[in-house]
């Protein structure tokens, strides 16, 4: 029989332990509730899967505390883990509920209002009259587009810079006294404020499927548009990384919109439909003074003769003019060296 | 005349023809034209190194970070700066050729002729050694012509298309995708025309290497004069008029 004494220092070690625990899990940033991390926090944790890919296991709990999904629990994306060590998880959908609670309307969180705007958007299965679309499995579902985003905070404090302003902070906290809360609250309305990708990397992105010359070809499509977006000034400054040039997405989906909710060019609903697209131009940000006739070419003509005819005219002519132009003057060039290098040479000059 | 290569070898033997007032010197630029050939000649440099800028491989410009951005904002700038300054240079000579008697005498001298034919065979002739003479120049060859309307032709091609990608809001995309590929490549004709062409001709053929310096000085000498020019040598010396404008005298 166990003494008072012994049963309230078992209870005491106990209390310890569960609460060393407790901090442990408090103190890590990301919601490791179930610690996975004892497993999934070395670098090396890798396997081949039955696929033959190799495929690397490790999180970088520095990295995931900087995204968008820090708070997340692991087991609320991978709903089918119940026991550690676990089987061959499924495959995340994205559109299940996790535990967050949706502030505004205090209910889970879920992405399922993101599957019916995908579903109705040019990049849903089934065309606008019902019909389903060819090949389904070109059509993008959330992680052909997205990973795991980070944070990108921005300071508005004197000027605006990339990173977290402790001027602001401290404002913050005169009301919010978690740090933690300030922290998130920050990092998730400042980044919502701008784009979470630079120019450059969206137009990547889209560029896996819509450069892809099989797939372009497949579903009939009139031009490799990142492959045309590069050809153009905001391509070329996207590619120096300027952030404040147009990307896909700027001219793609109407204003005040998801991105999820882009149309096609052919839908009238769409803000790229012909009598629609002068307004993108327009736009208080980008050519406000701009004509509608702006727009009234194809955006995304390749210089090719097929896309552009007139523009590849013009290529060749002047390719033309520039050899009909040098070759003549590099020829009298060298005549005229040759002359004055040897002025007694000549084909019928005698000496 | 005498034969190029006669008048390398006997250049030290020649005596100058020395007025008693000094060796003189023959106006090629007058100040006016030196002043818009330098300003036209720094815009064109500005706008051929920021121009170009563009094509830098965009890893070099990545690799600035923020420093690249303030880079191609003053690259921006300074292109625009540049055009505008050619542009009003340009519109300048078209007024100096019309309304100043030097500008006339220039646009005058300048027009294509016949003879300009006849000396581009003639000197073909005499470069493959058919003909034992060259022909014999007037103030401007037939080379200062072709490059000179070049030169016009490909102003007004760049400022018409700088000028409609800079006013972009106003025109159509089919318009700004002509002039972007004209603007692209009339900058690659001009640049290597200048290379190649106008630095080699003026500047560093035998003789006048390293540099040509009548670009400042505005004058070359009574030899060079009589080599390259013997026509309007001639003419100059036959004429008290024309020796009034293009002789100038060293204690002058």
């Amino acid at each position: 029989m166990l003494t008072y004494q012994t049963r309230r220092s078992i209870l005491l070690l106990f209390l310890l332990l569960f609460g060393m625990a407790f901090v442990s899990a408090a103190n890590s940033e990301s919601a490791d509730v179930g610690n996975c991390l004892l497993c999934h926090k070395y670098p090396g944790l890798s396997r081949v899967d039955e696929e033959g890919r190799f495929r690397l296991f490790y999180v970088n709990e520095d990295i995931f505390d900087k995204s968008v999904h820090t708070r997340v629990k692991c087991e609320d994306c991978h709903t089918d883990i119940k026991k550690i060590p676990h089987d061959t998880p499924k495959k995340v959908d994205c559109f299940v509920q996790c535990h967050i609670v949706e502030p505004s309307s205090e209910q889970k969180f879920s992405h399922k209002e993101v599957a019916k705007f995908l579903a109705a958007s040019v990049h849903g299965e089934v065309a606008k009259q019902g019909n389903p679309k060819k090949h389904p499995e070109d059509l993008p579902s959330c992680k052909d587009c997205h990973d795991n985003p980070l944070y990108r905070p921005l300071s508005f404090f004197k000027r605006v810079r990339p990173g977290i302003s402790e001027t602001a902070m401290g404002r913050c906290r005169v009301c919010h006294k978690k740090d933690d809360f300030i922290f998130r609250f920050y990092n998730h309305v400042t980044t919502r404020l701008h784009k979470i990708r630079n120019p450059k990397n969206i137009a990547e992105v889209c560029a896996r499927c819509h450069d892809d010359p099989e797939l372009v070809k497949r579903h009939d499509l009139s031009t490799r548009a990142a492959y045309s977006y590069g050809e153009t000034f905001h391509g070329k400054a996207a590619h120096f990384l300027d952030e404040r040039i147009p990307d896909c997405l700027d001219c793609h989906v109407k204003r005040g919109e998801s991105v999820h909710q882009m149309l096609s060019h052919n839908d009238p609903q769409s803000i790229t439909y012909k009598t629609n697209k002068a307004k993108i131009c327009a736009n208080i940000e980008c050519h406000p003074k701009a004509s509608p006739k702006l727009a009234d070419y194809k955006i995304h003509a390749e210089f090719n003769f097929e896309q552009g005819t007139a523009q590849y005219y013009f290529k060749i002519f002047f390719i033309a003019l520039t050899g009909g132009v040098l070759l003549p003057m590099m020829g009298i060039m060298f005549l005229d060296v040759l002359r004055r290098l040897l002025p007694n040479a000549g084909l019928n000059r005698k000496k | 005349m005498k034969d190029t290569a006669i008048a390398f070898q006997q250049e030290e033997e020649t005596s100058e023809t020395d007025s008693p007032t000094g060796k003189i010197y023959f106006v090629r630029l007058n100040y006016s034209e030196k002043v818009q050939h330098m300003i036209f000649m720094i815009c064109f440099v500005t706008l051929v190194i920021t121009g170009f800028m563009l094509k830098v491989p965009e890893g070099i410009v990545q690799k600035l970070g923020s420093a690249g951005e303030a880079v191609f904002l003053i690259r921006s700038l300074l292109h625009r700066i540049a055009g505008t300054v050619m542009i009003l240079v340009s519109v300048y000579h078209v007024y100096y050729l019309i309304f100043k008697p030097a500008g006339r005498r220039w646009l005058f001298d300048m027009l294509p002729r016949f003879k300009d034919l006849n000396d581009l065979v003639g000197n073909c002739l005499y470069y493959f050694g058919v003909k034992k003479e060259p022909p014999e120049f007037d103030r401007f060859c037939y080379k200062h012509k072709m490059e000179y309307g070049a030169l016009i032709a490909g102003t007004i091609l760049m400022a018409a298309t700088g000028l409609i990608m800079w006013t972009e809001y106003r025109w159509s995309k089919f318009i700004i995708d002509i002039a972007t590929v004209v603007h692209g490549m009339e900058a690659i004709l001009a640049s290597l025309a200048i290379m190649i062409w106008h630095l080699y001709e003026i500047h560093l053929k035998p003789r006048k290497s390293p540099i040509d310096d009548a670009w400042i000085t505005g004058v070359i000498d009574e030899e060079e004069m009589k080599e390259e020019y013997p026509l309007h040598y001639k003419k100059i010396m036959a004429d008290p008029k024309l020796q009034e404008i293009y002789i100038k005298r060293e204690t002058q």
